[in-house]
């Protein structure tokens, strides 16, 4: 075969070469470890939480954790690649120890999830109780798909520091949760995602809005039906070309599920969890603000009536959607969240600024907007060095991150 | 990106082979082409027609080695949807109407390899017993590849027939057809 027949070969391979975002469920944690226990006491879970360390076995997940009650999961999440164990936990009255089920995963690793059962012993629990501040261990076993265990050992180090427990600050998971390019159970700016994103440490949502041709607000990031999103079907069009019905008939995200309309992803982020913001990126210019703006009020007082303290801010991230708002009638009232800058977020008389991180910390621009009343984000960051570094050195009361499981660790760890 | 030049290369490397042809510098082709749909369509794939036609257009310049340069211009319908389950009235096709730079080698006086590049528009038709649209897009960097074979001369005419794969990258649409082609040398 002559070289150039070979090259010929060898670029036809490299041109069929790509690579595409898949979505894996991952194992489910085991339930019927959990059979015959209690829910847990309320005043053991502040007691539970804080900083552990790995004291002994493999450092697979990590060797520094911090660990917090998201609602009904103790979660835990380490310093190694954005590792996060979420377990369910009961009280197993028999021998008064308490019962882990868990599942471990990170965002950043290929490795398939895996299924990790812990105890906190009688005797463990006991120092918990009597002596405030006491360490006590938590004794964990990774359950490999093969079947084998790796033992590992968590004792708690300290609670959490006071910085950290008067803190209100947001931890911002980006397209509802994280991107269809990390390893994630679930599709991005989906249902299952926004009720699966307090797992990974998020307090706070970012999700993405485009409006259908029958002026549907829906939940998805890019203007177009295409395999990075959505399953391959007969569509390939703009989804302002399509009505609602007919893409809920014939489109499925990645993972199978509905492209969600904005009511009822901000039903479900009501009811059930316990997200305190959403950041509602606006795609798209025109009406949707129009269109967005009744399904947003009626949720507002939804949340009000159920007592559900809940943040719901309008993105303006350019001038053509900041021309859409100013078209508003009462536009000042409406709570928006303005990327431009902190004068127009004054003018807007908007709820929260949102530099992109790379502007640097903003200190300057910061006090202006704690001075007028504005919470202040930065987007989207995610390198844990960085993350650090803003969290020191910065004075956000919240960053958009594409791995809150990163940045909980570094912010719950603060001292 | 790394793509492009790679065929660049590899088209580059084929010509340094050429030799002193054509004597005719133009050449005008037109054909029919029946094609076959690679289906890798997820939802409603059991739905999906995979035997489709299209059109071949192509204008080619013929230097004096073996290679010739032109612009591919060929609609094809990728495949074609229907009986729904939830609505028997519901069609959707895919047309797909490649915008290529095109590049032909002689490797024998009647046999050739062809390669082009470019964009394509993608057309979806969707209709039902009460409404239908078109919706547009571009598709920016598609490939086609094939073989050919010059069945009979006739004065300023060729007759072909071929066997070419297509790539639609933006939603990995594949198929293989089977053009029929005549083409005017002037």
């Amino acid at each position: 075969m002559k070289l150039n027949q070979i090259i010929f070969i060898i670029g036809l391979f490299l041109f069929s070469a790509c690579t595409k975002d898949t979505i894996s469920n991952g194992v489910s944690l085991d339930q019927t470890i959990l059979n015959n226990t209690q829910p847990i006491p309320t005043q053991y879970k502040s007691l539970m939480e804080g900083v552990f360390t790995l004291s002994s076995g493999n450092p697979k997940l990590g060797s520094s954790f911090v660990g917090v009650w998201k609602r009904t999961n103790f979660c835990f999440f380490s310093n190694r690649n954005g590792t996060y164990i979420y377990f369910e936990a009961g009280f197993n009255p028999t021998d008064s120890s308490i019962i882990l089920s868990g599942v471990w995963r990170s965002p950043l690793l290929e490795e398939e999830s895996e299924k990790v059962k812990a105890i906190i012993s009688k005797e463990e629990l006991s120092k918990i109780l009597n002596t405030s501040n006491s360490s006590y261990t938590i004794s964990c076993n990774i359950i490999q798909n093969n079947g084998n265990e790796i033992p590992f050992t968590l004792q708690w180090l300290r609670p959490f520091s006071n910085k950290v427990k008067n803190s209100d600050f947001h931890i911002l998971a980006h397209r509802g949760g994280g991107r269809n390019a990390d390893n994630n159970p679930y599709s991005e700016n989906s249902l299952n995602m926004f009720m699966y994103a307090e797992k990974m440490g998020a307090n706070g949502l970012e999700i993405d809005i485009q409006l259908t041709k029958d002026n549907v607000p829906v939940i998805y990031h890019d203007p177009d039906i295409n395999i990075r999103l959505t399953q391959k079907s007969p569509l390939v069009g703009a989804i302002s070309d399509y009505n609602y019905t007919f893409l809920k008939n014939n489109i499925k995200l990645l993972d199978g599920q509905e492209i969600p309309t904005l009511e009822e992803s901000l039903n479900i982020i009501i009811d059930s969890t316990e997200i305190k913001s959403i950041w509602l990126d606006v795609k798209v210019g025109g009406a949707v603000f129009q269109k967005m703006k009744p399904v947003i009020m009626n949720s507002i007082t939804k949340a009000r009536a159920k007592n559900r303290k809940i943040q719901i801010f309008f993105g303006i991230p350019n001038d053509e959607v900041k021309q859409a708002v100013l078209a508003l009638p009462n536009y000042t009232e409406i709570p928006t969240l303005c990327e431009l800058s902190i004068e127009e977020a004054k003018s807007l008389n908007s709820k929260a600024y949102a530099p992109r991180w790379t502007l640097g910390t903003l200190l300057e621009e910061m006090a202006q907007a704690k001075a007028a009343g504005i919470l202040a984000f930065t987007w989207t960051l995610d390198g844990q060095s960085a993350i650090k570094e803003y969290l020191n050195k910065g004075a956000f009361d919240g960053i958009l991150t594409n791995y809150p499981s990163i940045l909980a660790y570094e912010f719950y760890i603060q001292e | 990106m790394n793509r492009f030049f790679i065929i660049i290369f590899v088209l580059l490397a084929l010509q340094i082979q050429a030799q002193e042809n054509s004597k005719i510098p133009f050449s005008l082709q037109a054909g029919v082409a029946p094609n076959y749909y690679f289906n890798n369509i997820t939802t409603f794939r059991d739905q999906v027609d995979p035997i489709n036609y299209g059109i071949q257009g192509r204008i080619l310049w013929n230097s004096k080695y073996r290679i010739s340069l032109g612009l591919d211009v060929s609609p094809q319908k990728m495949y074609q949807v229907n009986d729904f389950p939830q609505d028997p009235s519901d069609y959707i096709d895919l047309w797909a109407i490649p915008i290529h730079f095109f590049i032909a080698m002689k490797i024998t006086p009647k046999l050739y390899t062809y390669g082009g590049f470019g964009p394509s528009l993608l057309i979806n038709n969707v209709s039902n017993s009460t409404s239908s649209l078109q919706s547009n897009s571009f598709s920016v960097s598609d490939a086609q590849f094939g073989l050919g074979f010059k069945v009979l001369s006739y004065k300023k005419l060729d007759f072909s027939i071929e066997a070419k794969y297509f790539i639609s990258t933006k939603n990995e649409d594949m198929n293989i057809s089977f053009p029929l082609l005549v083409s005017y040398k002037f």
